[in-house]
């Protein structure tokens, strides 16, 4: 059979040149045509780019990124954070709360634990007042453990704030890659209603659970906008 | 005798006149019987509108897509807006283009690659061991995680895509593949 491509681009025919024009021309007005309606629809978005954030960490002033969590069998985080009932995955910023303390960690991380055991403290006192209970909540994020390595952690440490392990390794991707535990951010309820402004972010262990407390008695009653933690912990003066 | 030559395309007759040989309209027309153009028609219709189906919810949710995006951990963070903001539209264009039947070859082309790299994508990411969902049709985390099943969901469509190749090589064979005289 004396069928196939021609055996190059010289001894193309006419007809050949002009199908494989009219082709390319096809792709690239695909190619442009997308382009345009892309930058064209996100220029009128509420939610323009970027959604993903370059930067390697998160940091005050940014929006917490849509964050799933999978509380599944224990019950406990949904209780303690408020989280809806009945879905499998739901967004952390489904937390109601005014002031979200999330603690990146890892619980073979001695630093860690010694944050952990600072937050939980602080955590016991908040409890012990009303007016502040429902508005500020602690959530640790465990990156690189197991559920039976958080459960065994919380039991081992008595933690009375939940401790969600990221198995699916959320937390690199949203946070920032290179993330060093511990590490908090703080975010609060925009005037909207919805939470979501990271307000601060703290690298290091603040060990002094008084201090904390009297932190994060600030940053709630702040205005809206960001704060240096190292100069409410007074590492900054 | 003329329908004996279904399927063995007379080359020679490709780019004849057809005024130079009576009768040669109807013969080149039992070769590619009128059910193959509309085989082709329903085919551009159902590729095409899997493609624009698929591309609403990510139109919708552009901020979901690109972390249902960047979880495949393929791209760099860098590029993931950009491909979560026009990949789409990619999808609705050649969607249309096929549904219309303009740029039938390039559109085709574009729809296989596309189904070869998300193949690619869901395949590699599930030896991976990334428990991750798919972001196909929709970026909604309640939906559940992929699994083999999903690529098989997608070689079901990429099959007809291929399938496509053929009827429409058969329909309109670009002047490229056609025999050259001496």
């Amino acid at each position: 059979m004396n069928i196939g491509i021609a055996d190059g681009i010289s001894e193309m025919t006419g007809d050949s040149r002009a199908w494989l024009r009219h082709e390319v021309k096809g792709l690239i007005l695909i190619g442009a045509l997308s382009l345009l309606l892309a930058i064209s629809v996100n220029a009128f978005r509420k939610d323009r780019i970027p959604w993903v954030d370059h930067r390697h960490t998160i940091r005050a002033g940014d929006v917490l990124p849509y964050f799933p969590v999978f509380p599944a069998q224990d019950p406990f985080p949904r209780k303690y954070l408020g989280l809806p009932p009945g879905q499998e995955v739901v967004p952390i910023t489904s937390a109601q709360a005014d002031l979200l303390v999330i603690e990146v960690l890892n619980v073979y991380c001695f630093t860690c634990q010694s944050q952990a055991l600072a937050f939980n403290q602080v955590s016991k006192w908040i409890d012990k007042r009303p007016e502040l209970k429902r508005r500020i909540k602690f959530v640790g994020l465990a990156i690189g453990n197991t559920d039976e390595e958080v459960d065994y952690f919380r039991k081992e440490y008595g933690l009375k704030f939940p401790v969600i392990a990221d198995v699916d390794g959320h937390v690199p991707q949203l946070l920032g890659p290179d993330l060093p535990p511990p590490f908090s951010v703080y975010v609060r309820r925009d005037p909207s209603g919805k939470l979501g402004p990271v307000m601060a972010t703290h690298e290091g262990v603040v060990e002094d659970p008084q201090t904390l407390f009297d932190a994060l008695v600030k940053l709630l009653n702040a205005e809206s906008g960001t704060t240096r933690m190292s100069k409410l912990f007074g590492h900054d003066k | 005798m003329i329908n004996n030559l279904q399927g063995v395309t007379p080359r020679c007759m490709d780019n004849a006149p057809s005024d130079l040989i009576p009768g040669m309209d109807r013969m080149k027309g039992s070769l590619n019987p009128a059910w193959m153009e509309w085989l082709w028609r329903l085919l551009r219709l159902v590729l095409g509108g899997i493609f624009i189906y698929a591309s609403i919810d990510k139109i919708l949710h552009p901020a979901q897509f690109a972390e249902s995006f960047l979880n495949y951990k393929i791209l760099p963070r860098q590029m993931v807006n950009f491909f979560a903001l026009t990949l789409p539209w990619v999808e609705v264009i050649v969607g249309i283009f096929l549904i219309v039947g303009i740029f039938e070859w390039a559109s085709l082309t574009l729809f296989n690659g596309l189904m070869i790299v998300f193949m690619t994508a869901i395949a590699t990411a599930l030896m991976r061991g990334l428990n991750i969902d798919c972001g196909c049709f929709t970026s909604d985390p309640d939906v559940g995680k992929m699994n083999w099943f999903t690529f098989l969901r997608d070689s079901t469509m990429f099959i007809p895509g291929v399938g496509a190749y053929f009827l429409l090589f058969r329909l309109r064979r670009p002047p490229i593949f056609k025999q050259k005289h001496p």
